[in-house]
């Protein structure tokens, strides 16, 4: 597999990432860059609200993932990039407005996190735990969800039935979603100490 | 409803350009939406590029300007890869030069010190010196 030719497309991101660590051949990690491009673009229009500065920043991002990926120990590219885009955005809007945001460490903590890479298998799903844990979710969150996952609905239709506004919905989803994991966790956790104990 | 929880922590791969412009521009059915829509209630990074992009003015542009960001990504690596090969050829250079220094500082201080030697090695008496003789 050559950066030269098409067999590329198929790789994975772990394998290009692999590929530009073991030979440090920037042709690499553009495959990746390219892949990604229309989705750092997107996340520089959520932040910086105009088009000729996120096209700018899209590049300059681009630029310092070419210059300091070596000294990053990259596992999860894309959670990675996610991390440098929108950092890179949001220390852009702090030099230019001067707002008041969380110091990069804090972010750059979970930068390695891949949030659904445990799940990815639905090997660690506690199977019992969903319907308990439905439970424990806000209204908004568990109509939301209810009506998201269970009767697949669209953002559009759960809007128009709940009142919600889309944006609403979509952050109740997401919002829902996450609480949803971290119950089942906590209630699989409870039931393990109680079979200890017993 | 169904008790396995793992369809809803279920990864999917991130949406491609297409997906995006065919979710923003009202293409796709209800399934093909919902999919999207189950893909970035888990996938922050293509929620945000997605509440981007829907903020673009005119959307029908969009391709154009990744375009353009893609031909300038590449143009940059050529440049990057061109300046890679410049400081390798000039590090070699600069390599053979300290190395035909160094050699022919060692080949010097070598023909220095033997020289050096040889001025202060005593000479030989002979035990039957030479006398200047004179004939006549």
């Amino acid at each position: 597999m050559n950066p030269g030719d098409n067999s590329y497309y198929a790789a994975t991101d772990q394998e290009l990432l692999e590929k530009f660590q073991k030979t440090h051949n920037n042709d690499w990690l553009g495959i990746l860059l390219e892949r990604y491009l229309h989705l750092i673009f997107g996340v520089c229009m959520k932040y910086l609200e105009n088009e000729e500065e996120a096209k700018d920043h899209t590049q300059q991002i681009c630029l310092q993932v070419l210059k300091n990926i070596s000294r990053h120990e990259v596992t999860y590219f894309k959670s990675w990039l996610y991390q440098v885009s929108k950092n890179h955005c949001l220390m852009h809007l702090r030099k230019s407005r001067h707002l008041h945001i969380q110091p990069l460490t804090e972010d750059a903590r979970d930068m390695q996190a891949e949030p659904e890479g445990r799940y990815r298998n639905g090997e660690e799903i506690q199977i019992n735990y969903l319907q308990q844990a439905m439970k424990l979710l806000n209204k908004p969150q568990h109509t939301c969800l209810e009506m998201f996952f269970f009767q697949k609905r669209t953002y559009q239709h759960i809007s128009e039935v709940t009142g919600y506004s889309v944006k609403q919905v979509k952050s109740h989803i997401q919002n829902g979603k996450r609480n949803l994991r971290q119950a089942i966790e906590r209630l699989a956790k409870e039931d393990r100490r109680n079979n200890e104990e017993e | 409803m169904n008790s396995d929880s793992s369809f809803i922590f279920k990864e999917t791969g991130c949406l491609t350009e297409q997906q995006l412009m065919d979710y923003l521009n009202g293409r796709l059915n209800e399934e093909e939406k919902h999919a999207i829509e189950a893909h970035i209630a888990g996938c922050e990074f293509c929620s945000d590029a997605l509440e981007g992009l829907s903020a673009v003015k005119n959307k029908g542009a969009i391709p154009l300007v990744i375009r353009q960001i893609h031909q300038q990504l590449r143009h940059e690596l050529q440049s990057h890869q061109s300046k890679t090969k410049k400081v390798k050829m000039y590090s070699w250079l600069v390599a053979l030069v300290f190395i035909i220094l160094l050699i022919l500082l060692i080949a010097f201080m070598a023909t220095y010190f033997s020289m050096k030697k040889q001025d202060h090695t005593p000479q030989p008496v002979s035990p039957h010196p030479v006398a200047l003789q004179t004939r006549y």
